[in-house]
């Protein structure tokens, strides 16, 4: 297994637990949080709002534009 | 109305950016309309709370009605797992990122100009990126 292949796994390995994360939010509604309750956390606070915010400018502007 | 209006404004600058390729005039103009509107649209949504704030109302909702305790328990435990997953990634992206040669290390970039690739998945793309968008300057 080349260093590509094993990469391309690591990434898909974080998203499968992307979504073990998601799911067991999704069945335990109350108890275990979901990535929407974990982000409305980070932008209660006004420097999570701002660093939240030029992430997304960031990200916008590295995938559609550059 | 305005929700309207934003929809519109929203659909059209999707419409436009997928048929847009990355290192274009065409897309530099339209990712920096949608900032622009965005930063536009922070700045009012700011000035709300604040409004809302010194008039001693509460600034921001309460997350869905679920339980934000700040004790140790089963959610701060999930708080600390997001966390971790989130640190876990953004490593692993810059061990990417400065490893080489480029091809054998991908980084998320690289998933995500093969998912903009074409205009109809562009499009799906730049209006979940205007959706973030519009959730971020909630006032």
């Amino acid at each position: 297994m080349n260093d590509r292949t094993l990469t391309i796994a690591a990434w898909i390995a974080l998203g499968v637990v992307f979504l073990a994360l998601q799911i067991l939010a999704a069945a335990t509604r109350r108890l275990f949080p979901g990535v929407g309750t974990a982000l409305d956390r980070i932008v209660a606070l006004p420097a999570g709002r701002v660093v939240v915010a030029l992430g997304w400018m960031w990200l916008g502007w590295h995938v559609f534009a550059r | 109305m305005k929700l309207a209006a934003s929809g519109g404004i929203a659909l059209a600058l999707t419409v436009v950016a997928s048929f847009t390729t990355a290192f274009s005039t065409g897309a530099e103009v339209v990712t920096g309309v949608a900032i622009g509107l965005f930063v536009s649209a922070g700045v009012v949504a700011a000035r709300r709370r604040s409004r809302r704030r010194s008039a001693g109302r509460p600034v921001t909702p309460t997350a869905g009605g679920i339980v934000t305790e700040t004790s140790a328990g089963p959610l701060t435990i999930g708080f600390v797992a997001w966390a971790t997953l989130a640190a876990i990634a953004l490593s692993f992206e810059l061990w990417n990122y400065f490893l080489s040669p480029r091809p054998a290390h991908p980084t998320v970039s690289y998933f995500l100009a093969g998912a903009a690739g074409e205009p109809w998945s562009r499009g799906i793309l730049f209006l979940l990126w205007l959706a973030l968008g519009a959730y971020l300057t909630r006032p």
